[in-house]
């Protein structure tokens, strides 16, 4: 990523999708998925490990923190991690071939669905029954999956901004 | 050649005299009569176009004018519109506004009217933004009220961050949101938490405690943190956890403000006795 790449694609869509987000919340009245680590995700899948990426995925973080309590240095350092992680295993992978891209973005998927329960866990001081456990899994599966199409989405919409 | 010439010059004499004559006779012109006989369907097809014509221009001018108008009309009637949109949302915040005011009379703290101006929805946590921040008194740890159902006040948050124009802030169903609570009939006190659903828990209720679904849940305010007696939900079953031993019932309340629909909220001026570490 450029630092002109930066500024006039990464950071407008970043903006949009924000905007997207709080949209589509408040319109639906449901949880859309994780549209910002999406972004983070489809963003990570074209751009190298460089200043202008690691500040970007950094400001990306710092927005999807926003909606936590405390949380958003975790969030930045994640996603910080989630690029670095992914320049390194390109060494191994070929992440050109869109099935291994596929399975990479599940890795990640999932990878964010322990971090999230985690974190609710750990704020947690309620017990919980079965039927509790039961709506936390549906929860999980239905942001896991929301989230996994908005990458497929968004990685298309970047994709061909970035080639025009 | 000459006499024919004479014969024109003649005839044309004749003729000047004669429409003389019938000019001095009936006042008129005959060259003007023969013109005018032969020439009236041209003047009155002229005039007619003409009139048309000008009808036409006359009638599009008007129209333009009108057309105009009408532009003008319809501005008028948007902005008079989106103005009287204004003023029914306005007023339907006052008579928000002043039901809550009446109906929370008996909570004697000051309150800051708020709205949400995000809710981020996430599954595994409750939290929204309101538009009101430090500049209007807001502290961490205030009570966060709204009305429920017209008839009363409930508890549905807690300030936890404060800006200077915007606060965070927690609901009843967050997973870090704990209250001190009293089931109104019984007087059973216990530990209310969320657990990111639309219902809580009510927890450490004691094992003798004859608590039923319906039962009213209130804070008991040993808390320090909610005032007594503000209504939080009712409760919807009661189970005994094996967790605790047996020592302890559990019960699960749903709040009585529909928390996905709130758009108007209340901060209670309620400076926190145990300061935030």
């Amino acid at each position: 990523m450029t630092w002109k790449e930066l500024f006039l694609i990464f950071l407008p869509v970043s903006l949009i999708t924000f905007f997207l987000k709080a949209f589509v919340s408040s319109f639906f009245l449901f949880y859309p998925g994780d549209i910002l680590f999406a972004l983070a995700i489809a963003t990570i899948s074209l751009v190298n490990f460089n200043l202008p990426s690691i500040l970007f995925l950094m400001f990306l973080g710092l927005l999807r923190g926003i909606d936590t309590i405390r949380l958003e240095p975790l969030w930045m350092f994640f996603f910080v991690v989630c690029l670095y992680s992914w320049g390194y295993t390109k060494r191994f992978f070929s992440f050109r071939e869109t099935k291994n891209r596929l399975y990479a973005w599940l890795g990640y998927c999932l990878i964010y669905g322990v971090l999230q329960l985690f974190i609710y866990f750990s704020f947690l001081e309620s017990s919980l029954g079965f039927r509790d456990y039961f709506i936390i899994f549906i929860k999980w599966a239905w942001l896991l999956f929301t989230t996994y199409l908005w990458i497929l989405l968004l990685y298309k919409v970047l994709k061909h901004v970035f080639q025009t | 050649m000459k006499s024919k010439k004479s014969w024109i010059i003649l005839i044309a004499v004749l003729f000047v005299v004669l429409s003389g004559f019938w000019y001095g006779m009936g006042k008129k012109s005959p060259f003007s009569e023969v013109l005018g006989t032969l020439f009236s369907p041209l003047y009155k097809t002229g005039d007619t176009f003409g009139e048309r014509l000008r009808e036409f221009f006359s009638n599009y001018l008007a129209l333009v004018d009108l057309k105009k108008e009408n532009e003008r009309l319809k501005k008028e009637l948007l902005i008079l519109t989106s103005q009287l949109n204004y003023y029914k949302e306005r007023e339907g915040l006052y008579q928000k506004l002043e039901s809550f005011f009446k109906i929370s009379s008996k909570i004697r703290y000051p309150k800051v009217a708020a709205r949400i101006i995000y809710k981020p929805l996430d599954p595994y946590s409750g939290v929204v933004f309101i538009d009101k921040g430090s500049r209007e008194g807001i502290l961490p740890q205030m009570p966060v009220l709204a009305e429920a159902g017209g008839e009363a006040v409930a508890l549905v948050g807690q300030v936890v961050e404060v800006y200077p124009t915007w606060s965070k802030v927690i609901l009843l169903t967050d997973p870090s949101f704990a209250a001190d609570a009293r089931v109104e009939r019984t007087g059973d006190r216990g530990i209310l938490r969320g657990k990111a659903e639309k219902i809580c828990s009510l927890e450490y209720l004691p094992i003798y405690s004859r608590v039923k679904p319906g039962d009213v849940v209130v804070t008991s305010g040993f808390d320090e943190l909610f005032p007594p007696g503000i209504l939080i939900g009712k409760i919807v079953s009661v189970s005994r956890k094996e967790k605790f031993s047996g020592v302890f019932k559990t019960a699960e309340v749903e709040p009585l403000v529909d928390l996905y629909k709130l758009d108007l909220v209340f901060v209670l001026i309620k400076v926190p006795k145990i300061p935030l570490q």
